[in-house]
C-alpha cells in the first residue's frame, strides 16, 4: 500500500507542482494586476488594472528611502578661452578665462571650479566650492545647462606650462556636491595652460658709435628670454627718441630703429640723419617686447649716441666764374680774381664749417694746390680773404665760399694755340678751395681757365729830347734815350711810327718823321734805323716777360737830322706800340 | 741865302707839355687767331684794351692793316672810340665776316691801336702809346664741333601752390633748371647732346630721380651763351644732391655734384622763379581745348553723346542724390504716420468722453 501510495505520490507530484505553479501564477496575476470579473452593463467583463504603489493604510507595508543630492556633471568639457597653447601662451599678468557647461539632476545652479590639481570641496549653504590645493578661479553660480566661466590672472610661474583641473559643483543648500572626478579638457584648450614670461631687459648701449652723419649706428640691447616651448620668443627692440612707448603702437614719437631677434641681445642698426651735429650726445630709449606683445621687464633702458665729425666737402669750384682772366698791366691795380664754390657742405650742418682757404695756381706750379706762393704761378689765399656765407641753419648743410686775391700783371699766361713760343699755351690756371671745420678739411679744384696773354708797354720818358740843333745838321753820336718797360705778361717787341714834326704845331714847315733814326744801342746818326710816318718799324727790343715788379726794360736810342728849315720849335709825335715777341721760348 | 740859313739856326726844342698822359698801355690777347673759319662764317673776338691809369678819357684810333682781308674785318665799337675815365679795361670786339666765296687759305695782318688824349690830338705829346694786334686767320672747309662749359648753375625753386601744383601744370613749371654757360669753340652751332640729372637724398644713398634733357637752344659759333636744361621732378621741399652730367655725343664733358633746395611756397620771395603769364596761358589753353571739344560735339549734334558723357560723369552724384531723396521720403512717411497715430488717439479719447 505504501508502495502504491508512494507510486501514486510519485506520479502525481509533477501534476501537483504544475498545479501549484499555475495557482501561484494566477494568484500573482490576480493580485498584481487586480484581475477581476466585473459586470459592465448587462455583460460580464474581465478587468485588469496596472499595479500601483499605493500605501495601504490598512493593507500595504510601509517602505522608506532617502534620496541624496546628486553631483552635477559636465555636459561641455572645460576649456581655456582662448586656448593657451605653446604658440599662443598667456602672458603672466594677463587674464586667462576658463569655460565649461554643467548640468545637475536636480536642476541646481552650479559652479565651475578650476584648480591646479585634483581635490575640490563643495561650498556650504550654496556657497562657492573651493580647491583643496591651488585654486585658479571659480565661476559664479550658473544655471544648470548654461555655460559657466571664470578668469584667472596668470601669476608668475617658473615653468612655461601649468596643469589645471576643473570641477562642477552645485549649490545645493545642504548637500552641495562636486563632480566626483575632475575634468581637464582636451586639445590646445585643455590642460595645461602655457605661460609667457616677460623678456628681461637689463641695458642698452651703442656698440657702433661715433660715426659720421648719414652712416650707420648700431645699438645692442642686453635682453634674455627663457621661453622655449613652441620655439624661442621673437624679441623686438624699439629704439625711440623719447621715453614713451606702447606694445601696441611702438614709439610715441620718432622711432630711431626697430629690430627683432630670437636670440638674446637684440641689435638694431640705423642710418643717422643728415645733418647731425658732432660731439653732441643724443639720448635714445630702448624698449623690448616679445612676439606675444609682452613688454620686457626693465623697459625702458636709455643710452646715447654721438655723431663724429664729418669732413666738409667741396665741389663746383669756379675760378673767375669759369671765364678766362685778363690781367691788368703794370702800374694799374692788380686784377682781383675770385675763386668760389656754391657747394661746400658739411653733414654736421652748415654751421660746422668754420673757414676756408684758397689757392689759385698755374697747372705746372710745383706742388699744385700746395704750391709755394709765387706771384708768377701760385697764390695762396688765407682764410681772412675767404668769405663763408649762406648758412641758414636748421637742416641746411651747404654754404657759399668766395676767396679773393689779386693777380699781378706778370702772372704766367696760358692762352694761345701753340703757334707762338709760349710753352704754357696748353696749360691752365686752377682754383682750389679748402673748407675747414674744427677738425678736418677738404679741398676741391676748379676746371681750368686761361690767363690771357697781354702785351703792354710803358715808356719811362715823357719825350724824346733831341735838344737844340742847328738846321742842316744832325745829332751825330749824341743820342736821345727812351726806356721801354714791359708792362704785360709776355715778351715784348716795340713797333715805332712817327709823325712829321710841325713848326709851332701847325706848320706848314716840318721835319719829316723819317729824319729820325733809332737803334737799341748808342749810334752815330746815319747808323740807325729810320722810322716812317706811314708804317710801323720794328724795334726788336725782345723784353722778356717780367717775373717780378722790377722793371724789365730796354732802351731805344734816337738821333735826328734837321734839314735846312726855318728856326723855331718843331713838335712831333712818335708812337710806341706794344707787340708780342712770340719767337723766343725762353723769354716767356 | 746864308743869312737865311743863319736865321734858321734852329733851337728846335721839343717841349712836350702834356706828354705824361699814359703811363702804360697794352692789349690782351695781342692777336686775333682762328684756324676754324669757314666761308660765310661770322667770327668775333674780344681784345681788351688795358691801361695802367684811368684818370682821364682817352681815345683809341684803330687802323686795320690786312690787305687781303681788310674788308672782312670791322671793329664793333668803330675805328675811333673812347676809353672812359675810370675804366682800366675796355673791350674791343673784332668782327670777322668771312665772305662765302673766300678762298681757303691762311690770312695774316695786324690791327694797330693808338691811344691819344680825347679831343687833344698831338697837343705836344711826343710819345704816344699803342699796341699791335696780330691777325692770323685760316679759312678752311673743316667743320669743328667743340665747346667748353664755363659753369653750371642750379636754380633753387619752390613748391608750387594750388592750382599750379596739379600735374597738368606742374609738369611744365615744377622743374629743376640747370643753366649752363657754354663757350662754343667750333665753327658750327652747338649744344650738349644730352644732360642727365640724377637726384639723390642728402645722404647720397637713395636715388630719387634720374632724368634727361636733350632739347636745348644752340649756341652760335665762336660765342658764349647760356643753355638751360630743365627736368620735371616730383619732390617735396627739402635739400637734395644733384649730379649733373653734360654729354657731348657719348662722352661726359662735365660732371658736377651740386646741392639744391626746394622751398615751401612763398619762402623764396623775390628769388622764386618767375613764370610770367605762362601758367595762365596754359590754363587758357586747356579751357580753350575744352570749349573746342564741346563745340565739336554740338556741331556734330552729338547731344546724346554729350548727355551720355555727362550722365556717366554724374553717376556717383546720381547715387548720392537718390539716397538723399529716398531718405527724405522715408522721413516724410514716418512723420505723417506719426501724425495719423496722434490724430486717431485724440479721436478715440473724444469718443469715450
Amino acid at each position: 500500500m505504501a508502495k502504491i501510495i508512494k507510486n501514486k505520490f510519485k506520479n502525481s507530484l509533477p501534476f501537483f507542482l504544475i498545479l501549484c505553479l499555475l495557482s501561484l501564477s494566477v494568484s500573482g496575476l490576480v493580485f498584481n494586476f487586480d484581475i477581476s470579473i466585473e459586470k459592465v452593463g448587462n455583460k460580464l467583463g474581465l478587468s485588469v488594472e496596472l499595479p500601483e504603489v499605493e500605501a495601504q493604510v490598512t493593507d500595504v507595508a510601509t517602505t522608506t528611502v532617502t534620496v541624496r543630492n546628486a553631483a552635477p556633471y559636465f555636459t561641455v568639457n572645460p576649456a581655456e578661452s582662448p586656448a593657451s597653447a605653446s604658440t599662443t601662451p598667456t602672458n603672466i599678468g594677463d587674464s586667462l578665462t576658463f569655460t565649461g557647461t554643467g548640468d545637475d539632476a536636480e536642476g541646481n545652479d552650479y559652479y565651475l571650479l578650476v584648480c591646479d590639481s585634483d581635490g575640490a570641496t563643495p561650498g556650504v549653504a550654496g556657497a562657492a566650492p573651493s580647491c583643496d590645493n591651488v585654486q585658479f578661479c571659480v565661476s559664479g553660480a550658473t544655471t544648470a545647462s548654461n555655460p559657466a566661466s571664470c578668469s584667472y590672472t596668470v601669476q608668475a610661474w617658473a615653468p612655461e606650462t601649468r596643469a589645471w583641473v576643473a570641477y562642477v559643483c552645485d549649490n545645493h543648500g545642504t548637500e552641495a556636491a562636486c563632480a566626483a572626478t575632475s575634468n581637464s579638457g582636451s586639445g590646445d584648450s585643455g590642460t595645461p595652460f602655457h605661460l609667457n614670461h616677460a623678456p628681461s631687459f637689463s641695458s642698452i648701449s651703442t656698440t657702433d658709435d661715433l660715426n659720421e652723419p648719414g652712416q650707420d649706428f648700431t645699438v645692442e640691447a642686453v635682453v634674455t628670454d627663457g621661453d622655449v616651448i613652441g620655439g624661442a620668443d621673437v624679441l623686438t627692440l624699439d629704439v625711440c627718441t623719447t621715453n614713451s612707448w606702447a606694445t601696441s603702437t611702438g614709439c610715441a614719437d620718432s622711432t630711431i630703429c626697430t629690430a627683432t631677434s630670437t636670440s638674446a641681445n637684440v641689435s638694431c642698426t640705423w642710418t643717422s640723419p643728415i645733418p647731425l651735429q658732432d660731439d653732441t650726445a643724443i639720448s635714445y630709449y630702448g624698449f623690448v617686447m616679445d612676439d606675444n606683445d609682452m613688454a620686457a621687464s626693465g623697459n625702458s633702458q636709455t643710452s646715447t649716441y654721438t655723431a663724429a665729425n664729418a669732413t666738409p666737402s667741396v665741389s663746383s669750384v669756379l675760378l673767375n666764374n669759369g671765364t678766362a682772366i685778363t690781367l691788368n698791366i703794370k702800374g694799374a691795380a692788380d686784377k682781383t680774381v675770385y675763386a668760389s664754390s656754391t657747394t661746400i657742405t658739411d653733414n654736421n650742418g652748415c654751421g660746422d664749417i668754420d673757414s676756408a682757404t684758397g689757392t689759385i695756381f698755374w697747372e705746372d706750379a710745383v706742388g699744385g694746390a700746395d704750391c709755394s706762393a709765387d706771384d708768377n704761378d701760385c697764390y695762396q689765399i688765407a682764410s681772412g680773404s675767404c668769405t663763408v656765407s649762406g648758412c641758414t641753419g636748421g637742416n641746411d648743410i651747404d654754404v657759399v665760399v668766395q676767396c679773393t686775391t689779386d693777380l699781378v700783371f706778370y702772372a704766367k699766361p696760358t692762352s694761345g694755340d701753340g703757334t707762338d713760343a709760349n710753352g704754357a699755351w696748353d696749360t691752365a690756371w686752377f682754383a682750389s678751395i679748402r673748407a675747414f671745420d674744427e677738425a678736418a678739411s677738404y679741398a676741391s679744384t676748379s676746371p681750368g681757365v686761361d690767363v690771357n696773354t697781354s702785351s703792354a708797354i710803358e715808356v719811362t720818358e715823357p719825350e724824346i729830347a733831341y735838344g737844340s740843333l742847328i738846321a742842316n745838321t744832325d745829332s751825330g753820336s749824341d743820342n736821345a734815350t727812351t726806356t721801354v718797360v714791359n708792362a704785360g705778361n709776355s715778351p715784348l717787341d716795340t713797333n715805332l711810327i712817327g709823325d712829321d714834326m710841325l713848326r709851332e704845331l701847325v706848320g706848314p714847315e716840318y721835319i719829316p718823321a723819317s729824319n729820325q733814326e733809332f737803334l737799341l744801342s748808342n749810334f752815330t746818326y746815319g747808323g740807325g734805323t729810320n722810322i716812317a710816318s706811314s708804317s710801323q718799324t720794328l724795334a726788336d727790343t725782345v723784353i722778356p716777360r717780367p717775373t717780378s715788379v722790377t722793371n724789365v726794360e730796354d732802351e731805344i736810342y734816337w738821333g735826328i737830322a734837321v734839314p735846312i728849315i726855318l728856326s723855331g720849335d718843331y713838335y712831333g709825335l712818335n708812337t710806341f706800340s706794344a707787340a708780342l715777341d712770340d719767337n723766343v721760348a725762353g723769354e716767356w | 741865302m746864308f743869312k737865311k740859313v743863319l736865321t734858321i739856326i734852329l733851337l728846335a726844342t721839343f717841349v712836350f707839355q702834356a706828354s705824361p698822359v699814359m703811363a702804360g698801355f697794352g692789349i690782351s690777347p695781342p692777336y686775333v687767331k682762328s684756324d676754324k673759319l669757314t666761308p660765310g662764317i661770322h667770327y668775333e673776338q674780344t681784345i681788351t684794351l688795358l691801361r695802367s691809369a684811368a684818370d682821364e678819357d682817352l681815345e683809341a684810333s684803330i687802323v686795320i692793316n690786312a690787305p687781303e682781308i681788310s674788308s672782312w674785318i670791322t671793329i664793333k665799337e668803330g675805328n675811333n672810340f673812347d676809353l672812359p675815365k675810370g675804366k682800366l679795361q675796355v673791350p674791343m670786339v673784332v668782327v670777322v665776316d668771312v665772305p662765302k666765296d673766300a678762298e681757303l687759305d691762311n690770312y695774316k695782318g695786324n690791327i694797330n691801336i693808338k691811344i691819344t688824349p680825347k679831343g687833344d690830338q698831338q697837343s705836344g705829346v711826343a710819345i704816344a702809346l699803342g699796341a699791335r694786334v696780330e691777325i692770323d686767320l685760316t679759312v678752311s672747309n673743316q667743320t669743328v664741333f667743340n665747346f667748353k662749359i664755363e659753369k653750371i648753375n642750379l636754380v633753387d625753386f619752390e613748391k608750387l601752390s594750388f592750382p599750379w601744383d596739379m600735374k597738368i601744370f606742374s609738369w611744365f613749371f615744377y622743374r629743376l633748371r640747370a643753366v649752363m654757360t657754354i663757350e662754343n669753340l667750333g665753327n658750327s652751332e652747338i649744344a650738349p647732346t644730352r644732360v642727365n640729372l640724377e637726384v639723390t637724398d642728402i645722404s647720397k644713398k637713395n636715388v630719387l630721380a634720374s632724368v634727361d634733357d636733350k632739347s636745348f637752344d644752340k649756341i652760335a659759333p665762336f660765342s658764349t651763351g647760356d643753355v638751360e636744361a630743365s627736368f620735371p621732378i616730383d619732390l617735396e621741399p627739402g635739400q637734395y644732391w644733384a649730379k649733373i652730367k653734360v654729354y657731348k655725343d657719348n662722352d661726359i664733358l662735365r660732371a658736377e655734384d651740386r646741392t639744391f633746395t626746394i622751398y615751401n611756397p612763398g619762402e623764396l620771395g623775390d628769388r622764386a622763379p618767375d613764370f610770367g603769364i605762362w601758367p595762365w596761358l596754359l590754363l587758357a589753353l586747356y579751357v580753350f581745348i575744352l570749349l573746342i571739344i564741346l563745340a565739336v560735339l554740338i556741331k556734330l549734334r552729338s547731344w546724346r553723346a554729350l548727355f551720355w558723357a555727362i550722365s556717366v560723369i554724374l553717376i556717383p552724384f546720381k547715387f548720392i542724390f537718390s539716397l538723399i531723396g529716398s531718405s527724405f521720403s522715408d522721413v516724410k512717411v514716418r512723420f505723417w504716420k506719426w501724425m495719423a497715430r496722434k490724430a486717431s488717439k485724440y479721436q478715440d479719447s473724444d469718443r469715450e468722453k
